[in-house]
């Protein structure tokens, strides 16, 4: 695979999106199409579900990285 | 005995696990749709993920014993060797002798679908490990 690289704005939001995750502070939401991340949202169980449809398991899926 | 002549296991599989996967795969294009073969006593989940620009195929397996025994998943996809990397590919995604609740795989809190969805996590600290060679978050306690 030719890996192609986030640039660093991209990272940036990915990477406060996962520590937010890690933290218990942010669920992680994707584009329900393709996977593709999207942003980073509420923890909050009954936000309602937008176009981009947040993943549940990242608000609880068991983590082997945990904070 | 397989996955499916396991009581247990198909009941399992057919009240949760597929209506799972179902709505999972009810909005994802058909690429990056999950799809579910049996294979010797096990099931293996086929699909897509793309947490950025790069498309990974992998391959999550049910054992036979499964809910009790976790999934496996592995990328399909050559990566870089890279932390949280087992054989094969293979993820490290859970720490079974964790004390904390929240780093073991536990059959009555979490499916199939949960394991994809690690694994997704997963890959997203991998890209940019690849850039920054620093596991984004912390280790499982």
């Amino acid at each position: 695979m030719d890996f192609r690289p986030m640039d660093s704005e991209e990272r940036r939001r990915l990477l406060e999106a996962l520590r937010g995750n890690a933290a218990g502070a942010s669920s992680i939401a994707m584009d329900p199409r393709t996977t593709t991340f999207t942003g980073s949202g509420s923890m909050d169980a009954d936000a309602p579900r937008g176009e981009n449809q947040v993943i549940d398991a990242i608000k609880s899926v068991p983590v082997h990285y945990a904070g | 005995m397989g996955i499916l002549d396991n009581p247990v296991s198909k009941e399992r599989l057919l009240g949760v696990e597929l209506p799972a996967l179902q709505a999972y795969n009810s909005q994802r294009d058909p690429e990056y749709r999950v799809s579910v073969e049996p294979k010797g006593g096990e099931l293996q989940l086929r699909y897509r993920l793309k947490p950025a620009h790069n498309v990974y195929e992998l391959v999550t397996v049910l054992p036979d014993s499964y809910p009790v025994i976790a999934p496996t998943t592995r990328v399909l996809t050559k990566l870089e060797s890279c932390p949280h990397l087992l054989y094969q590919q293979t993820l490290c995604l859970w720490k079974q002798a964790s004390r904390v609740a929240d780093s073991r795989w536990d059959p009555a809190r979490f499916t199939a679908v949960f394991a994809i969805q690690a694994a997704w996590r997963w890959l997203a600290c991998y890209e940019i490990w690849v850039v920054e060679k620093t596991w984004p978050i912390p280790e499982a306690r």
